[in-house]
């Protein structure tokens, strides 16, 4: 019932999208005269075709107001009678900032009208001053709109009834209501979430499905979902079965409308911007617009293999002579942590070195890339552990290697847009200051968009949530550089633990400096 | 006769392919043999037994075939027994076939051969004897020595008694009655299974013909009787006394060594001949059990044989041990060394051929090279009190110009076949000869002047120049003469020019700290800053420790391209390289004044394109999982 209203929601489309749609193109127009008759006509031929309904949208709403602000405005108005379900802002999604505020509303609402005639009435008034508010005016629009119509049966006819994507890599705990949530508030076309339970334990398999009744918005969220998080874990999204080509298509697509609509922006934003502040249209649809300052890239999350299984331990060591033996390679390996093994397979010019734990294998792949092992320099890489390894030359033999690698399609690159707030506030606020004195450590801190997106400047600086891969990954950065930086020295911290350890070390090595002048190396 | 006896199945050539130069036909129409013999599993007894199958279907088929076609069937068969001589009933259809083949001579040549590969098989004994004496009755002495031989290497075994009869019946036969005597003599003290029935035989005997015996032989019966009940607890246990491809059962394994830690115990002190027997058994089917050899020779050693059986036993257990087997192949090395002295010539004569045959099978184990010149040393340049100082000194400087020739001709490729070091010598142990040189030079001859020479020319050399012996000994030699120059400019070039293992370049920075500040002082510690600004020889080994490829030179230049470095587009996960965007109109280092005149433009970036751009080098996917397809 909820998302059924929420098909409101304004459009994050861009402007060629944007075009085709009456409902945004009125908020973004400058009259409001012209604006309101092209409504009007709208409107007409919308209840001529009878597919409207009594219920209007109500939007430009101050965070403040509540349903009784709202009741007594129509009530002025000489419409009593109605019924207004506000849009409020979701208290799951957003950060610690909103619910330590007051509790405020998403800018817009729906109202009922006894009965479309009421509606067609009320819708009239769009653009009239509220009465009691100074500076606010009236913005309506009727709930179905000819915009979401014309478009479901084009969708109709473009690519059937699927306009479904994939969700994989979801947290066992993640529910389908969660997920529904997370694509409404981004996706108003967002119309059912789909977990996949494994029917005998009864447990999430990981992955869903999340449906759109917009096309666009269901490319939209494939290029802009990657990687968001939900949960505490980044989500993955690809196209369901028999996409892919349409999926292709479309990236081009929404690429070059894009770069189309930056270069729109730059320049709408140069001539109109101040007049875009002075109106203090602060609708969000209205924002999407001249918010992009220039192209900011999502970064994705790898998907997971041996080079980005965080407990992945072994080292893979190519070009070694032949001539080492596992004794000799264990002594280049060793000081960089505690070894599991040291496998040197026959006749491959490889070998594979296993530590306990993950700090040990970096370090010995930072330390040791290139080093010259017995005349021969060696590359080092990420190897599998020797069961893995086994299991792998296992399914190569097989021939279902190829099945095993294909994952879920690598998208193109994806853009996401900077918000505003540099535009509108020329000084950087605190946090970028500080960030750039961090080369690749943009954004620490984040807020939720949907948190403060009725702008009214108190919260204002704000990005889009497909930045908290970003921001995570580069948090993440600084945690393991800091980290390395000590291992270098773990060997030494070892060893200063205790007297007998101290000992024991220094005869080893006294033993070896001795023993191996003499030429029982590696007896 | 002897001359025919002379000719054993170790003349047929072991030829890698049995089937080469066969007609094409033949092969054609054999394909059951094609097949056997090119799918043959050398580690599977039963593809074992289905070759010889086969070649005994193709005898019966063919009855006589031409040569080739004979020569191919016995080198196949050859072949099998030369790898598992121990497989006495291949032995024995071996025999049949060459019988069928080639006739009574030749079949009895494969039986001459097998006692000699397989000597503490009873049953290819009593059937080689026993072809012997109804083929050949005249042949006497020939056959009484061959059962005299016999009876040393099996008569003490628990089961023998088909020998031991066929013994007698031969003796009987000849009528030599004081050899009849003395068999029984002899065998009345054996523990055999059938004791009993050898006791009533002889006493029968000795009255038959009158004899008396010296001894009392009812004392000898009680004596025999208690071993015998004693040994049967464990001979009752053998499942499988004969040998076999694959693992020998556990029960088995753990009766044997109940067994032989019985009739090794000191207490019981039974005879040597019958201990030695049952470790023979034993050993037929636990031949690849390396610590019943050791156990065996453990017990030798201790037991005073002499070193030729030891000698024996250690030649046999190389023969047999699979090649991983390491312990006692260099235990065997020990004994050599230990009995040395005892037998200068023979003992250093095995010892070369034995440090050869190593070298083969283990080119990488170095030790073997430094045990090889100890012993070079030991008997060729021996010294001793009674010689001249002058006398010694020509002795040693002659070893080092033995070395130096050997290593010149390794390294340009003149290896002299008569000089048995050359032949030793191969790229892994090159380093130890010199190292042995330079030892020579330095502390036995004492000439430093020739030392640094030697370090000078060989740390060039390709083989040397990562020796991890080579360079400890450079860096005591330098630390011997406290030269801190040197020293320094070792330390610095380790990791960079010197490539060592990382545990030993660490071992020497640790122990390098500690000398320089026990053995420097504050004028040569300022000196040697002063010679060079980056290289600090207090701080610097603390910096390289567990970072091998430290290089404060490199550090110092690569500030320019900070971002083209692995460390910032790793950015700590290693192995994942990015290019990260950067921007690229920073007003960080700006003039703040030129700030004001004009606003700030906003940042552009660079690289954004290449953000998701990762790139990870998988060498273990490309290098390993594809080569390895």
């Amino acid at each position: 019932m909820s998302y059924k209203q929420t098909t409101y929601y304004p459009s994050r489309g861009n402007l060629v999208r944007n075009d085709s749609s009456p409902y945004t193109n009125t908020i973004s127009s400058e009259t409001n005269n012209s604006s309101t008759s092209v409504l009007s006509l709208q409107g007409a031929s919308n209840v001529s075709l009878g597919t409207t309904g009594n219920q209007l949208y109500m939007g430009d709403l101050d965070p403040t107001w509540d349903k009784n602000t709202v009741r007594q405005i129509w009530a002025s108005l000489g419409e009593a009678n109605i019924n207004v379900r506000m849009m409020w802002n979701n208290t799951l999604n957003n950060g610690s900032r909103s619910s330590m505020g007051p509790k405020n509303n998403q800018g817009y609402c729906f109202v009922d009208f006894p009965s479309s005639t009421h509606a067609a009435n009320a819708l009239l008034k769009n653009g009239m001053l509220i009465p009691n508010f100074p500076n606010k005016k009236l913005k309506l629009n009727w709930a179905t709109s000819s915009y979401s119509n014309s478009n479901n049966s084009l969708n109709n006819v473009k690519s059937g009834n699927n306009c479904s994507i994939f969700v994989g890599d979801l947290a066992p705990n993640v529910t389908e209501s969660q997920l529904f949530e997370l694509f409404i508030n981004r996706y108003a076309s967002t119309s059912h979430a789909k977990i996949v339970h494994d029917q005998v334990t009864g447990m999430s398999k990981g992955y869903g499905f999340v449906k759109f009744t917009n096309s666009d918005e269901q490319q939209l969220a494939l290029s802009e979902m990657q990687g968001v998080f939900l949960n505490g874990r980044a989500i993955k999204v690809g196209p369901t079965s028999g996409q892919q080509q349409h999926v292709s298509g479309n990236n081009d697509y929404n690429r070059s409308s894009s770069s189309l609509n930056n270069e729109n922006v730059d320049s709408r934003f140069l001539s109109k911007g101040q007049s875009f502040l002075s109106n203090g249209n602060n609708n969000m649809g209205f924002k999407r617009n001249h918010m992009s300052q220039f192209i900011y890239p999502v970064q994705q999350q790898p998907s997971l293999n041996h080079f980005t299984d965080p407990n992945n331990t072994t080292v893979f060591i190519g070009g070694l002579s032949s001539l080492v033996t596992e004794d000799e390679l264990r002594a280049y390996f060793q000081p960089f942590g505690t070894i599991v093994y040291v496998k040197i397979p026959v006749g491959k010019c490889c070998g594979f070195v296993q530590y306990v734990d993950r700090l040990s294998a970096e370090a010995a792949i930072a330390g040791m890339q290139g080093f010259p092992i017995a005349n021969s320099r060696v590359r080092l890489s990420w190897g599998r552990s020797a069961k893995q390894t086994a299991l792998l030359q296992q399914a190569m033999l097989s021939n279902s290697l190829q099945v095993q690698q294909q994952q879920p399609g690598l998208q193109q690159p994806n853009y996401g847009y900077i918000p505003s707030s540099t535009c509108e506030a020329p000084v950087l606020p605190d946090n970028n200051v500080s960030s750039t004195m961090l080369p690749g450590c943009q954004i620490l801190n984040y807020s939720n968009p949907y948190a403060n997106a009725n702008g009214l400047g108190s919260n204002n600086f704000s990005f889009y949530s497909n930045n908290n891969a970003t921001n995570t990954q580069a948090t993440s950065l600084l945690a393991d550089t800091s980290s390395m930086d000590l291992s270098g020295t773990g060997g030494q911290q070892v060893i200063m633990q205790g007297s007998e350890a101290v000992v024991n070390s220094t005869n080893a090595m006294l033993n070896r400096l001795e023993q191996g002048s003499n030429g029982f190396m590696f007896a | 006769m002897p001359d025919e006896t002379n000719f054993t199945i170790e003349d047929i050539e072991p030829r890698p392919d049995a089937l080469r130069g066969l007609d094409t036909q033949f092969l054609h129409d054999n394909t059951a043999l094609v097949q056997a013999y090119r799918g043959l599993d050398w580690s599977d007894i039963s593809s074992l037994t289905q070759m010889v199958d086969v070649i005994e279907q193709t005898v019966v088929k063919y009855g006589n075939p031409n040569d080739s076609i004979k020569l191919a069937l016995e080198t196949i068969l050859w072949q099998i027994l030369r790898k598992y001589p121990l497989l006495f009933g291949f032995w024995k259809r071996f025999a049949t076939i060459e019988y069928q083949l080639f006739g009574l001579k030749k079949s009895i040549a494969v039986l001459a051969t097998s006692v000699k590969w397989f000597p503490t098989s009873l049953e290819l004994w009593c059937d080689y004897l026993n072809v012997l004496c109804v083929n050949n009755p005249n042949e006497t002495d020939f056959i009484r020595n061959n059962f005299e031989i016999a009876k040393d290497l099996i008569g003490k075994q628990f089961l023998s008694h088909p020998f031991w009869d066929k013994f007698i019946e031969f003796e009987v036969g000849q009528k030599n009655w004081h050899n009849v005597q003395r068999i029984y003599e002899y065998i009345i003290e054996v523990p055999l299974h059938q004791y009993a029935r050898f006791f009533t035989s002889y006493k029968k005997f000795l009255n038959e013909k009158n004899l008396k015996t010296t001894r009392n032989i009812d004392i000898i019966l009680r004596k025999t009787q208690t071993t015998v009940n004693e040994i049967w607890q464990f001979e009752s246990k053998i499942k499988q006394p004969f040998f076999n491809l694959g693992q020998v059962l556990n029960d088995d394994l753990e009766n044997w060594s109940r067994y032989l830690k019985f009739v090794t115990d000191p207490s019981k002190s039974l005879d040597k001949e019958f201990v030695m027997s049952v470790f023979d058994r034993c050993l037929i089917p636990c031949l690849y059990h390396e610590n019943t050899w050791m156990m065996y020779i453990k017990w030798l050693t201790k037991k005073n044989i002499s070193d030729e059986v030891v000698v024996d036993i250690y030649q046999k257990a190389n023969t047999f041990l699979p090649l991983d087997f390491k312990t006692l192949r260099y235990d065997f090395l020990r004994f050599l060394k230990r009995k040395y002295r005892s037998n200068n010539t023979l003992f250093n004569n095995i010892f070369n051929e034995t440090v050869s045959r190593y070298l083969k099978i283990w080119p990488n184990d170095i030790l073997l090279m430094t045990e090889y010149l100890c012993m070079l040393k030991r008997h060729s340049f021996k010294n001793s009190l009674d010689q001249s100082p002058k006398e010694i000194l020509e002795k040693q400087t002659s070893f080092t110009k033995i070395l130096e020739t050997s290593i010149s001709n390794y390294i340009n490729n003149q290896i002299d076949a008569k000089v048995h070091l050359q032949t030793l010598i191969n790229d892994k142990n090159l380093s130890i000869v010199v190292v042995e040189l330079i030892k020579t030079t330095w502390l036995v001859l004492k000439n430093n002047m020739q030392t640094r020479k030697y370090f000078n020319l060989y740390q060039k050399n390709i083989l040397i120049k990562n020796s991890v012996p080579f360079w400890l000994t450079y860096y005591k030699f330098e630390k011997s003469n406290v030269n801190f120059t040197k020293l320094n400019k070792f330390i610095r070039e380790l990791g960079v020019e010197i490539y060592l293992p990382t545990t030993v370049m660490n071992d020497i920075l640790t122990d390098y700290k500690t000398f320089y500040l026990t053995h420097s002082n504050i004028v040569t510690y300022e000196s040697s800053i002063i010679d060079s600004n980056t290289f600090d020889p207090i701080l610097y080994p603390e910096l390289k420790m567990s970072n091998p490829k430290y290089d404060p030179v490199l550090n110092t230049t690569a500030n320019v391209d900070w971002h083209k470095k692995t460390e910032w587009k790793e950015a700590g996960h290693i192995g994942i390289t990015t290019e990260r965007p950067q921007i690229s109109n920073s007003i960080i280092e700006c003039n703040s004044g030129t700030l004001i005149q004009k606003p700030i433009s906003l940042p552009n970036f660079r690289n954004l394109e290449k953000i998701n751009q990762v790139k990870m080098n998988d060498l273990y996917t490309e290098e390993f999982l594809k080569e390895g397809k």
